[in-house]
């Protein structure tokens, strides 16, 4: 099936590194199009395709090899000044970069890449040739790479033996050879690659109905990792560490074994316990740190696609990017290219107007739009803020209620940021024009239920006129989740420690009803009090004793239980087939024991919608005591 | 052919260019491989000693793979040297530029297993005659 076989890990190798390399090319060519003149600019773009060129040939990639050929020389000629930069040879240069990245898309499918879309090769050429100064005109330059090869063999060979004194009898054979070897295998594999029709081209439109290409895309991603050496190093230097320790417990088992039962030896033993304790926790921490990568690589590709957008929308947006060096789990970067992608589009596409609208409400023409990670405290917080339009919660509530996605009566009790939240409702689009860009009404919600998944969650400010913001906040890391462990009667709970702000007594004494709701009075603040067994559909057959504050960016609130535990380090294993609603995942405790995480971001959606959504009135069954 | 515990030094940018390159040198039994990821780098390497044999890359950042060659035919400890250029170039100006600079041998990618061995063999011989 695959074009690859045998050379996999050579491919996987050549699509990391090659996709790194292209992303730098990206960047630079945003930042060529204000610095036309940069050598040292032209000379890096020249010699990232120079580089993919080399490592294609070696996968007899010959259709890329010839894109990066054609490409190199027009840098080539650029950087020696015989060529000068304008906007169309931009767009040139531009269409071969992604006809470059389609092709990575094709060897990642593990497929050999179709030949360029005839009208990016003619473009190049066209260039080429134009830009030939009357010196350099053979148009070897410009024909594909192998035919290059061909040419110039002969010569080489006659020339290596001339000047090493080697006789070149044999020589040329071998070298036209390697061209042989190079293109009989490409040559073998030119029919069309199983599942494609002939007429498909790369870079085209890809037609509707391609969920097949996204499922194929999705099983193409990456596996591997790479990983700062100095962090390995340390993971081996702990794991050597507490096979030491093993030792040691090891021998000292042996002596308590035999008896040897002295307060010299069980201090020994509480030590090395204690001490192997302190081992594993490290081990743990830089195991997870070697998952950790700088959320700069995802960012990398953004300005270009922002840039792209900008112009096809005749607008003039600038992306910057600040805290690259962010560090995120592996995985949870992949998943958030799409969400982050469709952020940026968004912004450049509804949130920032149009130069002239710009310019009638005195804004400056060009637009900034920031795309930022930082961290805080064990979150990490990404914001995608544009300085465009803004939303008006008016409008938004308007179209929900147009839509018949919330009712008139719904829409009334919605604050302004409730309000804001409505463009998450799938089915939501505030535009009623149809953009072929990121106005289909899917994607917003897509977004919302991404972010969700890595158990984070998504906020937006706006002000009409200045802009909007929308803040993603995630966990530093899906693995391990410090929690509280909360107890109704015997059954342990545990919940994320990141939302509890502090355990307090509940005296009944103290309990106000407000409006038909239980609420206590903490340092002047009315808060609502939930009862756990309530929540979970428990029954209460005594009020409980303590109450935990929790609190998320939205809300605080009192979760009310009998008792609690202490803390934990939890290692969260999923529930994959079978997750009740509000239950995160479990986790197993020092004695064995099987607990439930919860998932407190749904239980409080359940609880937002009793406190603040619902008409007065309706159901408060998650706020009453029995 | 060859001691096989010869010691390499293969210099790229590209990591898996260099990868391809060590693993073609063990097909053809040299598993003492060493890498830099530029001219910059593989001189402090090189300078360190014990590298019996070069393989470079000539497009690199820093100092490219034809500046290496002629620092190390200018460096009295080095200068002996074999020196194999790999370039994706099979321009005639390059080669001459190589062959003056001192280029042992020259190779164009991509290559197989055999033409690097036939070009070692080749520098090879030439060495044992030269010593």
């Amino acid at each position: 099936m695959s074009d690859f076989a045998g050379m996999e890990d050579l491919l996987q190798d050549f699509l990391q590194e090659a996709h790194d390399l292209l992303s730098d090319v990206d960047n630079k060519l945003v930042d060529l199009e204000k610095m036309p003149d940069d050598r040292s600019l032209l000379n890096d773009i020249f010699r990232g395709f120079h580089t993919v060129k080399g490592g294609a040939g070696f996968l007899n990639a010959t259709e890329l090899v010839t894109l990066c050929h054609l490409t190199e020389n027009l840098f080539d000629r650029l950087r020696n000044g015989e060529m000068e930069l304008n906007p169309e040879l931009m767009d040139t240069i531009m269409a071969a970069t992604k006809g470059v990245r389609d092709m990575f898309g094709e060897l990642a499918q593990g497929v050999q890449p179709r030949p360029a879309p005839d009208e990016v090769l003619a473009g190049l050429r066209h260039a080429l040739e134009l830009g030939a100064g009357p010196a350099a005109a053979p148009a070897a330059p410009a024909a594909p790479m192998p035919a290059v090869t061909a040419a110039g063999g002969p010569d080489w060979n006659a020339l290596h033996g001339a000047v090493t004194g080697q006789p070149a009898a044999s020589a040329p054979a071998s070298s036209t050879e390697v061209i042989t070897k190079a293109e009989s295998p490409a040559a073998a594999s030119s029919p069309p690659p199983y599942g494609r029709r002939t007429g498909d081209k790369p870079g085209a439109p890809v037609p509707a109905g391609t969920g097949r290409r996204v499922e194929e895309r999705a099983a193409a991603r990456e596996n591997t990792i790479r990983v700062d050496t100095a962090r390995l190093d340390q993971v081996l230097n702990l794991s050597g560490e507490i096979g030491l320790m093993k030792n040691r417990l090891t021998s000292l088992r042996a002596d308590i074994l035999a008896g040897k039962t002295d307060s010299e030896t069980l201090h020994a033993l509480d030590q090395a316990v204690s001490q192997l304790d302190l081992l594993v926790s490290d081990l743990q921490n830089s195991v997870m740190k070697t998952r950790m990568q700088p959320i700069g690589r995802l960012f990398q590709k953004y300005p270009r696609i922002a840039r792209d957008l900008a112009r096809q929308l005749g607008k003039d947006v600038e992306l910057v990017l600040a805290g690259e060096e962010t560090e995120v789990d592996k995985t949870m970067i992949e998943d958030l290219a799409d969400p982050l992608i469709h952020l940026i589009r968004n912004a450049v596409d509804h949130g920032v107007e149009s130069p002239e609208e710009r310019q009638a409400s005195g804004k400056p023409v060009k637009s900034v739009v920031r795309l930022e990670a930082r961290q805080e405290g064990d979150h990490i917080v990404l914001i995608i803020a544009d300085d465009g339009r803004g939303m008006s919660a008016e409008r938004i509530r308007a179209k929900a209620i147009e839509k018949g996605l919330i009712s008139e009566e719904e829409a009334n009790t919605l604050d302004e940021r409730q309000s804001l939240h409505l463009i998450f409702l799938p089915g939501f689009s505030t535009k009623t024009q149809i953009s072929d860009v990121s106005g289909r009404g899917v994607g917003m919600d897509v977004v919302k239920t991404n972010i969700q998944k890595l158990n984070g969650s998504v906020d937006i400010r706006s002000e009409p006129g200045k802009g909007s913001v929308f803040i993603i906040s995630l966990p530093l890391t899906l693995a391990i989740l410090p929690v509280l462990l909360v107890l109704l009667g015997d059954q342990p709970f545990a919940l994320p420690l990141s939302l509890v702000r502090e355990i307090l007594p509940i005296e009944h004494g103290k309990l106000q009803e407000v409006g038909g709701k239980a609420t206590l009075v903490v340092r002047g603040e009315i808060l609502p009090v939930v009862s756990l067994a309530k929540l979970l559909g428990w029954p209460q057959d005594h009020p409980p004793e303590y109450g935990v504050l929790m609190q998320t960016a939205e809300r605080s609130f009192i979760l009310a239980v009998d008792n609690f535990a202490g803390r934990d380090d939890a290692v969260i294993k999923s529930l994959e087939d079978f997750r009740p609603r509000g239950v995160a995942g479990v986790t197993t405790l020092s004695n064995g024991q099987i607990v439930l995480i919860l998932d407190m971001k749904e239980l409080l959606s359940d609880l937002g919608q009793h406190l603040d959504v619902e008409p007065r009135g309706t159901s408060m069954r998650a706020l009453e005591f029995g | 052919m060859a001691d096989p515990k010869m010691r390499f030094l293969v210099v790229d940018d590209f990591s898996t260019m260099r990868r391809i390159v060590r693993n073609l040198l063990k097909e053809l039994g040299f598993t003492n491989v060493d890498e830099a990821e530029d001219g910059v780098i593989a001189l402090q390497k090189l300078q360190a000693g014990g590298f019996e044999f070069v393989v470079t890359d000539w497009n690199m950042p820093n100092m490219d793979g034809l500046t290496l060659l002629q620092t190390i035919r200018a460096t009295p400890n080095l200068k002996h040297l074999p020196v194999l250029m790999i370039t994706a170039e099979a321009k005639k100006e390059n080669i001459i530029a190589a062959a003056q600079a001192g280029a042992s041998g020259y190779i164009v990618k991509p290559f197989t297993s055999a033409t690097l061995a036939e070009k070692l063999q080749k520098i090879f011989e030439k060495m044992g005659k030269g010593a």
